[in-house]
């Protein structure tokens, strides 16, 4: 945290060497992110960069009141946003063609146990919806507090925590009904 | 006594208690509920798989460094375009005010133009 604050204070500089510091630590995160609106692997690489060179530029701007986490995310929400809303259809969740045509590929031969089990909650995770998905990614992949999620949405608190809640209980159901649905 | 009674309101700081990011009175509050709660515990097992398949099933690699390259040269092209079209507008406004003065469009105050014509006198 006081690293990445002092990461952003050396941006305000021009120093390049800390943009990239601050680059590697969010791209994965930001990429992620991206995905669940954008689900294309080029658009979320656009995400990246346009939410990275918005951090250069607006660097001077970042208060430190906010985590430097939540203030990064929260412009890649708006950036991917954006993006979904110009290619002209609401924000949705749908899974990568690339996974789904790997693992229908795969006989059960192929599949270790471990293998099946992250096909089986990849398959459960793409039945969230979006507000769902988005907190428990940003809660489980990128370890944000729920008041930091909270603000990466622009939403309360007490929001944060029901979605999680209720995206956990679907998760649940939807996991232990595939499990019913295997044996 | 209240630690132990199963609020939905516990049962929702869990997920925050798997990802170490609750404060510490919050914490507190989560650990003394867990030590009589078999049933949050088993909830909290559950998370904390939940958490690893999450990680495990959105860690797909990106190819950082290539980004990170054009994000910069997009910095640079960016900042280059913006020089380029302040050098521009410059020396648009500067043609202008040139052109204008001289059809005699332009006036300039008459205490500026005789400080020029002085300045003119005085260097011969």
């Amino acid at each position: 945290m006081q690293d990445e604050i002092a990461w952003i204070r050396q941006v305000v500089q021009g120093d390049e060497g800390a943009f990239a510091k601050l680059f590697r630590g969010y791209a994965p995160r930001i990429f992620r992110f991206a995905m669940i609106y954008l689900n294309d692997r080029t658009q979320a690489e656009e995400v990246v960069q346009e939410t990275m060179i918005a951090v250069w530029k607006g660097a001077k701007n970042y208060k430190v009141q906010s985590r430097v986490s939540s203030w990064v995310l929260g412009i890649a929400r708006n950036k991917a946003l954006d993006r979904a809303r110009a290619r002209g259809r609401a924000p949705e969740f749908v899974r990568e063609k690339l996974d789904r045509q790997a693992s229908a590929r795969a006989t059960p031969e192929q599949l270790t146990r471990q293998e099946i089990q992250i096909d089986r909650i990849r398959a459960a995770l793409a039945q969230l919806t979006p507000e769902h998905r988005e907190v428990m990614v940003l809660a489980f992949y990128s370890d944000l507090s729920y008041s930091e999620i909270a603000q990466v949405l622009n939403c309360p608190e007490g929001t944060v925590k029901s979605r999680m809640y209720y995206a956990k209980e679907q998760l649940k159901e939807l996991l232990s009904l595939r499990g019913g649905e295997s044996r | 006594m209240t630690q132990n009674r199963c609020s939905r309101e516990l049962k929702e700081l869990l997920p925050w208690y798997v990802n170490e990011t609750l404060t510490g009175n919050e914490r507190a509050r989560v650990e003394a509920h867990l030590v009589g709660c078999e049933g949050c515990r088993k909830e909290l097992k559950e998370l904390q798989g939940l958490k690893q398949l999450v990680v495990m099933d959105e860690d797909v690699a990106v190819p950082l460094e290539g980004l990170l390259v054009q994000t910069i040269e997009r910095i640079h092209s960016g900042e280059r375009r913006t020089i380029a079209q302040l050098n521009w507008q410059l020396f648009a406004l500067g043609f202008t005010v040139g052109v204008l003065y001289e059809r005699g469009r332009f006036k300039i105050e008459p205490e500026v133009e005789a400080l020029g014509w002085e300045l003119k006198r005085r260097r011969g």
